[in-house]
């Protein structure tokens, strides 16, 4: 099952959110710890099954001035 | 706004600038090529011409004639209409690419009313800068200033008028930061340069047609001169990554004793291509954007201080006009955003023709353009290889240095990282090279009057509208670049690593690369062709 989110930092915390859930943490590992239980939490129908959470860089986060250069930071996939 | 679903493939093709730098380009590409068919729609793209004030009875030089449309001079089917246009070619180009521009604009979301209002003011103050920068003191040279009436001139060619957008620009950006945050939303330099790239396409498909008028062997001489460019451009850019990246991360970690993730986004931003490189290595290891971001404004303003130094250099210090094709392969190797790549490459071309025009006394003119396509063309690699070395470098970060359980690196990162604009450079390229090779028939002469309805159409896309953009692209780099971020004190020891890592390692070794591998490539003379 591929769950679909976005990731940001907003100067102090990675941020991944989606419709279900919004979670925020200082680092990735915690984060993604977090997004581990958000979804278990959130998303009943994940249980049981493999689960990889696509989370697409929310690139309205850069600054406009450096979109023109590199419109994309990076996407990231846990799978658990 | 955050954004959920999956990154498509064609994700973005009408939210970025990258994909609105081919649709304006392209279209316009293929607008011209209704010429084969007889309807000329881009005859109207306005060009400056040199001009003074009291002209020489039977000279050259009246003002009413310092702008004209192109198709004035090259159109087969219209060229009475375009003749009386002469400056309201400067209305119609204003009207026509700002519509164009402005459709781009208001798809990526821009506010629409500010882009236009920027974008007009930028416009014109251009044009009024290419208008200054014509007058033949500044433009003509002494081989062609006794046509002004002149007994001196500056010997600047086309190279005046970018220095004086530049100029401008930087007094914006630095002394009226009011007025330059107002054009902000309109100064988008990477935007314009990379549609003038797209149209430096059109410049190589066209130039073998071009020289094909003066002779068949030219022609192909042309043809072969851009592929040898295409195929070392790649080998030095390789060669290049594989000496910058390592050296700048060693120098930052060793020297300056930066963090890793620091020193790779450090690294990347100095050695490979700025901005782009840095955002990308800043995602690839994972880094906090502020990092990127930082690193970011410093490529950015040391890039600019490239373009005011190394084409001069180049030109008046080393290689000179002995190996002009090595100082625009290092150009590209050296200056780290393709807009001040880009403009450093068209200011060389413009101070090498001049010169080699004067050290001869006319006697050797080379063809405009090739000089800046060797500075593109090793920029263009060094673009597409920064998505694979993001890739590259994410799997090494993620597997290896900082290893999550569960992560993984989609593949889908190279292609995200890509630069779209290059697929519209080859494209316009290599679509005018099969115009040249098959219905052309390598300028056979039966061929040339089926040519010179291609040339009408792509003569004003090659030259008019690819100047103007690398006019807009001088002006806007001024307006966004303050050279107060320089003294900003969180920079602190970056500024310094990138000093010493620009100027003791990467142009040094830029130059060393850029001459084993275009050393010895010539430029074909056209001066028995041309007035």
């Amino acid at each position: 099952m591929v769950i679909y989110a976005s990731i940001r930092h907003d100067g102090k915390n990675w941020v991944v959110e989606n419709d279900h859930f919004r979670v925020e943490a200082s680092t990735l590992d915690e984060i993604d710890e977090k997004v581990r239980d958000a979804v278990r939490e959130k998303t009943p129908e994940a249980r049981g099954q493999k689960v990889q959470v696509y989370m697409a860089y929310d690139n309205y986060a850069i600054p406009q001035w450096i979109r023109q250069y590199s419109s994309h930071y990076f996407d990231r996939v846990i799978e658990f | 706004m955050a954004q959920y679903p999956e990154r498509k493939w064609y994700t973005g093709m009408l939210s970025t600038e990258d994909w609105w730098a081919v649709w304006i380009a392209v279209g316009f590409f293929f607008i011209s090529l209704l010429n084969i068919w007889g309807i000329d729609l881009v005859g109207w793209m306005t060009y400056p011409t040199k001009w003074v004030f009291s002209p020489p009875e039977g000279g050259k030089g009246a003002i009413g004639h310092a702008f004209y449309a192109l198709g004035k001079k090259y159109s087969v089917t219209a060229k009475g209409f375009y003749k009386g246009l002469g400056w309201w070619s400067v209305i119609w180009s204003y009207v026509i690419f700002g519509a164009a521009l402005t459709i781009g604009a208001a798809s990526m979301k821009w506010n629409v009313k500010k882009f236009i209002g920027g974008f007009t003011i930028i416009y014109f103050m251009t044009i009024a800068t290419w208008f200054i920068g014509h007058h033949a003191f500044i433009a003509a040279t002494k081989v062609n200033m006794h046509k002004y009436g002149l007994n001196f001139a500056l010997n600047l060619g086309g190279g005046g008028s970018f220095i004086l957008a530049l100029i401008v620009g930087l007094i914006i950006g630095n002394f009226f930061k009011g007025f330059a945050s107002y054009l902000s939303e309109a100064a988008k330099p990477e935007w314009y340069i990379k549609t003038a790239i797209v149209t430096l396409g059109v410049k190589l498909g066209y130039l073998p047609i071009k020289l094909s008028a003066m002779s068949q062997k030219l022609g192909k001489e042309a043809a072969g001169l851009t592929f040898d460019l295409f195929v070392a451009g790649a080998a030095a850019t390789v060669v290049a990554y594989l000496i910058f990246w390592p050296g700048v991360y060693v120098i930052s970690r060793k020297i300056f004793k930066l963090p890793r993730k620091t020193a790779a986004v450090l690294g990347s931003g100095i050695s490979i291509c700025g901005v782009s490189a840095a955002v990308a290595t800043g995602g690839a290891v994972r880094a906090k954007p502020v990092v990127s971001i930082m690193v970011s404004a410093l490529v950015v303003v040391w890039a600019v201080i490239e373009l005011v130094i190394l084409p001069g250099f180049f030109t008046h210090v080393w290689p000179g006009t002995k190996d002009p094709l090595v100082a625009g392969a290092s150009m590209g190797m050296a200056v780290k955003t393709d807009g001040a790549d880009a403009a450093a490459g068209e200011l060389l071309d413009e101070f090498m023709r001049t010169k080699i025009e004067v050290e001869t006394n006319g006697a050797v003119k080379w063809p405009e353009g090739i000089i800046t396509a060797s500075a593109v063309m090793t920029k263009v690699w060094i673009d597409m290889f920064i998505g694979i070395w993001a890739f590259v470098l994410a799997l090494i970060w993620v597997y290896k240095f900082e290893r999550r359980e569960g992560e993984r690196v989609p593949a889908s990162e190279v292609w995200h990282r890509f630069p779209k604009f290059v697929i519209g450079y080859f494209f316009c390229w290599f679509f005018l090279l099969a115009i040249y090779f098959g219905p052309g028939q390598s300028g056979a002469p039966e061929a040339m009057p089926f040519l010179k309805t291609v040339k009408a159409g792509a003569v004003p896309v090659e030259k008019g509208m690819r100047k103007l953009f690398f006019m807009l692209t001088f002006m806007s780099l001024g307006i966004i670049t303050d050279f107060k971020k320089l003294r900003e004190a969180q920079f602190g020891k970056m500024v310094w690593v990138y000093f010493v890592a620009l100027f003791g390692f990467i142009i040094p070794v830029a130059i060393l690369i850029g001459y084993l591998f275009h050393h010895g490539m010539t430029l074909p003379n056209i001066a028995q062709y041309v007035k």
